[in-house]
């Protein structure tokens, strides 16, 4: 039987991880992600979870074991944040290339500088073309069935890739809130045991992984990772469709919430989806015309199903978490693009992009009220059209701190 | 949907009183949570942590910033340039660990319900020099009516394991029976 009980984001992770009997776990800590693997380790100390620890030194050290125990042909597992992440990056290409499917938490922290413990999605955003899955959590519930949801996902031999659960650091990770914890028996029932379905090593059958590879094939193994990642999308669906009879949960590439008739939609990832959410539920009331749509999956972009329900609307709010210096923040990027052929046709919806909750802070129902605003603004010819990002919770004093 | 703020001072517990406080309303089948504000504040500097209840699924996902009721682990906060009449509703609770009465501490005219008791000095005198998690958290049951005094002491033992944890259960019994309420 299912058992409903409080937990924090990183607690459910961690749960999620021992129910999908993880066997091998590798992991340095990391602030705000340590929690995770030290419940983890207890869980193995207690024998509650029958897997190997391995200490590491390092990041970098701690996907290299990982990789080796997903190569030696078990389920394993890290966790990790911000420059923890940075320092794997040479690794993570490594880990989606030998085509493994590991699951690893991100819990979302800035990358400095300036030094910060607090969320913001630039660290994951700094891996979304390293070729791994990459999902969006609002809350405990969706961090612990993602961590079961992405194991399925990612050992389906037509996917065969890493898959990163991210969760916002403290908004979720450290916050308690009532989950509703699987069964073993249940869980087993929706995830069997691993089987190696692509490279496992071999002692008595030694082969070499990752070697050179020449000009004449590289780009077709590049491509079977293309179609692999292309292939998720669909593998998702029936993925959802299984864990929604199993567990009574419903899961899509995204959620949208009043989006039908809606003149605004907002687009959002992560925490902020459910203070998006509670504000329009709040100002339909009053009878306005605005909708939710909280991406889950930004990795591959679900681009063509989201043009479908954005592409009605007259205004889009695309609020990104991470500053996208140089460009416009790279959620706001995924959506313009996803909208060229509508917006082609001269009745797609104008897409404004708002950067907020950098380095932890607070996304208030204030702000998201004024994103909004601001977007009504600019359907209604009021505010100067323009592709760059709008920096909407910045202090006015900026220029001078 | 009620919200609330905790004002203490860093390592007195107040993060974790508030996950109790939150696990004691799931345990009896309504909604909370508990949305920690970690800063780089060192031990003994103002902090403040923040919790919702409600009877059905809650959205929100930010701090709190029109509090309902506060939950002040230490008054002497003020000193340290907190303000806790900050964005109060109207129908605003408090529950104070302070050896000063409600009319002493004047805040009567800010709060329409007021507990408050002396939390370090029964804590010391039950348990030794800890924080005043358990005492805080009996005071919080009896003035805020938000969960069962049954259902704190579970939590209690499920968080603290053996002999530590029944200590700590006797420690909120007495914080329950011993606050004082004055009501407007």
């Amino acid at each position: 039987m299912a058992k409903r009980k409080a937990m924090d984001g990183n607690a459910a992770a961690a749960e999620g991880a021992r129910l999908a009997r993880v066997q091998v776990v590798a992991a340095y800590p990391i602030t705000p992600q340590t929690p995770i693997v030290e419940k983890l380790a207890s869980f193995i100390d207690e024998q509650k979870l029958a897997a190997r620890y391995i200490n590491v030194e390092s990041e970098h050290s701690a996907l290299c074991a990982t990789i080796g125990a997903s190569l030696a042909g078990t389920r394993a597992f890290t966790a990790t944040a911000s420059a923890g992440l940075a320092l794997m990056h040479e690794i993570t290409g490594v880990a989606a290339g030998c085509r493994l499917p590991i699951v690893m938490p991100i819990v979302n922290r800035a990358l400095p500088s300036p030094w910060s413990l607090w969320c913001d999605h630039s660290d994951s955003m700094g891996e979304r073309d390293q070729g791994w899955l990459q999902i969006y959590t609002e809350n405990a519930q969706e961090a612990l069935d993602f961590i079961i949801f992405s194991y399925r996902l990612a050992e389906d031999e037509r996917v065969l890739l890493p898959v990163n659960v991210c969760l916002d650091g403290f908004f979720l990770s450290h916050t308690s809130e009532a989950v509703i914890v699987p069964s073993q028996e249940e869980v087993d029932n929706f995830l069997p045991p691993y089987e190696p379905k692509n490279l496992v090593l071999d002692p008595l059958d030694p082969m070499a992984v990752n070697v050179l590879t020449s000009p004449a094939i590289f780009t077709e193994i590049k491509h079977q990772h293309k179609v692999a990642m292309d292939n998720s999308l669909q593998v998702f669906k029936e993925v959802s469709q299984q864990f929604q009879e199993n567990f009574g949960r419903q899961y899509g590439l995204f959620e949208t919430y009043a989006c039908n008739d809606a003149e605004i939609i907002i687009v959002s990832m992560g925490t902020m989806s459910g203070t998006v959410r509670h504000l329009v539920k709040k100002m339909r009331k009053e009878g306005q015309k605005v909708g939710a749509l909280k991406l889950t999956m930004f990795r591959p972009f679900p681009g063509r199903e989201l043009a479908e329900i954005l592409g009605k609307a007259q205004g889009v709010a695309v609020i990104d978490r991470s500053a996208g210096l140089g460009s416009l923040g790279p959620l706001a990027n995924e959506v313009r693009s996803s909208l060229y052929d509508t917006a082609n046709s001269n009745q797609g919806p104008v897409v404004c992009n708002y950067v907020a909750g950098l380095g932890g802070r607070d996304v208030t129902e204030d702000t998201i009220a004024l994103i909004i605003k601001e977007t009504v603004q600019a359907v209604e010819g009021n505010l100067k059209k323009s592709y760059e990002s709008r920096w909407i919770d910045l202090l006015e004093e900026a220029e001078s701190i | 949907m009620k919200e609330f703020k905790f004002y203490g001072r860093g390592g007195q517990g107040i993060v974790t009183a508030s996950k109790m406080m939150v696990a004691a309303v799931v345990k009896e089948e309504r909604y909370a949570q508990a949305v920690p504000s970690f800063g780089q504040e060192r031990k003994g500097a103002p902090v403040f942590t923040f919790a919702r209840v409600s009877n059905n699924p809650i959205d929100l996902k930010s701090f709190v910033y029109k509090p309902n009721g506060i939950i002040v682990f230490d008054l002497f906060v003020r000193e340290l340039g907190i303000n806790l009449k900050e964005g109060l509703k109207s129908d605003a609770v408090l529950v104070a660990n302070t050896p000063l009465s409600p009319e002493e501490m004047e805040l009567t005219e800010d709060f329409i319900k007021i507990g408050c008791l002396d939390a370090f000095d029964i804590t010391e005198n039950l348990i030794g020099t800890v924080p005043p998690n358990a005492v805080m958290l009996g005071a919080m049951c009896r003035t805020m009516e938000l969960f069962e005094l049954a259902t704190i002491c579970n939590v209690i033992r499920e968080f603290m394991p053996g002999k530590r944890g029944e200590l700590n259960v006797e420690a909120c019994k007495c914080g329950y029976n011993s606050v004082q309420v004055w009501e407007r």
